[in-house]
């Protein structure tokens, strides 16, 4: 193993924590700035996604009559689809995120932690911006701001947390066969369907019990709608049980993820 | 472990891709066969057991052929790929010059990507910031910096890299072929800057299949073959055993081109059967000298048809397939060198001023003006040894010894050297 040492450790490690921080604040901003030249909508196309999703499945949940429980259907399904894209391009990214850097693994021995971690920052402000146009949403159908949006930060965290844990379960996997990589977005389809985004979760809690209660999405995309349409808390212990989903996932994904990208410069 | 070892490897193996597979075979296979495994059978192997030094300051070259396990071995040290079995310690900063454009994205401004190199690189934005001046001075690219790469040249975009890599500091820097790019004034540049770099104390580890660039930048050198290394030792050293195996075969035309001599290239009015190396006081039959001394070059020929005028020339050839000289029979000499019948020609080179080194001879026997009559590559190759002289006053640069004698005078005799 190639090893570091110097004449003086503390300040060694201080600096290439610091060179490692640069790096990644380096790479979120080439990836943010990057994305958008050489387009003509720019910028906006942070936000897109998210309206196009509202648009389509708004339409869908109509036409197949699904209940809106008496709440503006755009904005009951909107309240689902924003958190519902930052999960999902950040699964589908990190991926492509990791194969993308596949030069730079290759040259340096940058830590290989970093490169999801750059997808979720990404996708992080994509959701920060498509927040707030869902802001714009909700206040365009008078829904009130209440002391319950103090949950909207747990929420989001655990948002990350969860894609971040299946985005490198995933690019461990991909390292090793590229199925996933164009696997992934079905799946994501699938998944889509059988959360709580275009359809109530009374709905599917209903019809699926058992697959309500493995969906590790499920309480966390109810429980934004529930803080941002109903003005509720979230389901509690729906949430401790994506929680301890996530936790389950990360000890899989993790050492997966650690013990294979060691290797990713030998079949990048 | 000591303080001037910059880079020491200890019997490192490396076999690509993950570890499983091999592993469960390798204990499936103990299981059977009572533990009697060589770890070896469980390849394929990109490097077998290889050990070496480098000091802190020192420059190593690595030469080899295409998957001899140079590139492998620069991974290794960079550490992006983990070994198989052994140890490798690195210490000191390391920068790899290796996929200079690693990072660059074609959408960025030059500057956005100097800066983004830099922090591949592990610098801080404030220190990237500071070099900057250094690197677009270097870099030559002036207005083009403000305009996004994907306009760029395939030469500009590796000058962009290198401009970064040259002009950052690291204490080990490792190279791999990058000089081949850019044109012919920013190869010099490059040179320049490397022989900078590694008289200033930086460590550098310099990998090629080029191997005459690693006289230039390397004090020692080490030849891998198949994996392995082959060899060991001084640039010159490690040039012949390069070389060695490619005039193996050819050493002597007796043994090669008896057969075929009829298929060689020319008409065939006659044909060279033999070639041999000789002392030119005693006659003695050699295969090496050093440098300065006299040689006899005997040529035995085959003589098919009686050949009154013709031009027979020994080609010199150094490892670099640079032709340091071709010797040719002299105009006034070629009345006296009528072919009748098959006979020994004979040659003699006085004092060879040609550096330590392996060359080999080419020989093309032509009619005046007129068509090849015989020609032979790699027809001998010989060893020229350093005599004293040599190795106190050269370090194996350059082609040519010239000799030399050094003096001092007082200023004022050589302002006014007229008056003599």
């Amino acid at each position: 193993m190639s090893q570091w040492s110097n004449n003086n450790p503390a300040q060694n490690r201080a600096e290439m924590w610091l060179g490692h921080w640069n790096l990644l604040i380096s790479l979120v901003s080439r990836d943010i700035r990057a994305r958008y030249r050489r387009t003509v909508l720019g910028p906006l196309w942070a936000i897109i996604p998210a309206i196009l999703y509202t648009v389509i499945l708004s339409f869908l949940s109509g036409l197949v009559g699904a209940s809106s429980e008496g709440m503006p259907r755009l904005a009951f399904v909107m309240s689902a689809t924003v958190p519902w894209t930052f999960l999902q391009s950040t699964v589908v990214r990190i991926p492509h995120g990791v194969l993308a850097n596949g030069t730079i693994l290759r040259k340096m021995p940058v830590p290989r932690q970093i490169f999801p971690l750059v997808v979720l920052l990404t996708t992080c402000f994509d959701f920060l911006m498509s927040s707030i146009v869902l802001f714009v949403v909700l206040q365009i159908f008078r829904l009130p701001v209440n002391w319950t949006w103090l949950w909207l930060p747990v929420l989001f965290f655990m948002t990350g947390f969860l894609a971040w844990v299946i985005g490198i379960g995933l690019a461990a996997l991909t390292i090793y066969r590229r199925d996933m990589l164009h696997g992934i977005q079905y799946i994501m389809q699938v998944w889509l369907f059988v959360s709580p985004v275009m359809v109530s979760s009374k709905k599917i809690l209903a019809d699926w019990p058992l697959l309500h209660a493995l969906n590790p999405a499920a309480g966390i995309i109810d429980g934004f709608r529930k803080v941002l349409v109903f003005g509720e808390a979230p389901n509690f212990e729906w949430l401790l049980a994506s929680l301890a989903l996530s936790c389950l996932l990360l000890a899989v994904a993790y050492p997966l993820y650690h013990v294979m990208s060691r290797y990713f410069a030998d079949v990048l | 472990m000591s303080a001037e070892i910059a880079i020491q490897a200890r019997d490192v193996w490396k076999r690509y891709g993950l570890p499983a597979r091999p592993w469960l075979q390798r204990k499936f296979d103990q299981l059977r066969a009572d533990g009697a495994i060589d770890r070896a059978d469980y390849g394929p192997w990109a490097l077998r057991s290889v050990s070496f030094e480098v000091k802190q300051g020192e420059s190593l070259g690595i030469v080899g052929k295409n998957g001899a396990g140079k590139s492998t071995l620069l991974k290794l040290i960079a550490g992006v790929s983990p070994l198989t079995y052994g140890a490798l310690q690195v210490s000191g900063r390391l920068f790899p010059m290796i996929e200079l454009a690693a990072g660059i994205h074609r959408d960025l401004t030059g500057r956005e990507n100097i800066k983004l190199l830099g922090a591949i690189m592990g610098f801080t934005a404030g220190q990237m910031e500071a070099k900057m001046p250094e690197v677009e001075d270097f870099a030559e690219l002036g207005d083009w910096l403000d305009k996004p790469v994907w306009q760029y040249s395939s030469g500009m975009q590796t000058r962009l890299g290198f401009s970064v890599a040259v002009n950052v500091d690291a204490d080990i820097l490792l190279i791999d072929e990058v000089l081949s790019v850019g044109d012919i004034n920013f190869q010099k540049k490059c040179l320049n800057r490397m022989d900078e770099l590694s008289n200033s104390g930086v460590t550098v580890i310099f990998v090629t299949h080029n191997p005459y660039s690693i006289e230039r930048i390397c004090e020692r050198a080490i030849y891998l073959e198949g994996g392995r290394i082959a060899a060991a030792g001084s640039p010159s050293d490690i040039l012949s055993a390069y070389f060695k195996g490619a005039l193996d075969r050819s050493t002597t035309i007796a043994e090669r081109d008896q057969v075929a001599a009829d298929l060689r290239e020319g008409t065939g009015a006659f044909r060279v059967q033999a070639f041999s190396m000789h002392e030119a006081a005693s006659g003695r039959e050699i295969t090496s000298f050093s440098t300065g001394e006299s040689v006899l070059f005997r040529i035995a020929l085959d003589v098919r048809e009686p050949t009154a005028f013709y031009r027979f020339s020994l080609r010199i050839v150094d490892p670099a397939s640079t032709v340091v000289s071709f010797v040719d029979v002299p105009i006034s000499a070629r009345r006296s060198l009528a072919l009748e019948r098959d006979c020994v020609m004979e040659c003699r080179i006085d004092n060879i001023n040609l550096l330590p080194g392996q060359y080999w001879i080419d020989l093309v026997a032509r009619e005046i003006a007129g068509p090849v009559i015989d020609s032979v590559s790699y027809a001998y190759a010989f060893n020229i040894y350093g005599n004293d002289e040599v190795i106190e006053q050269m370090e194996h640069r350059g082609i040519v010894f010239l000799s030399s004698s050094w003096a001092l005078h007082e200023s004022e005799s050589l302002t006014a050297p007229s008056e003599r």
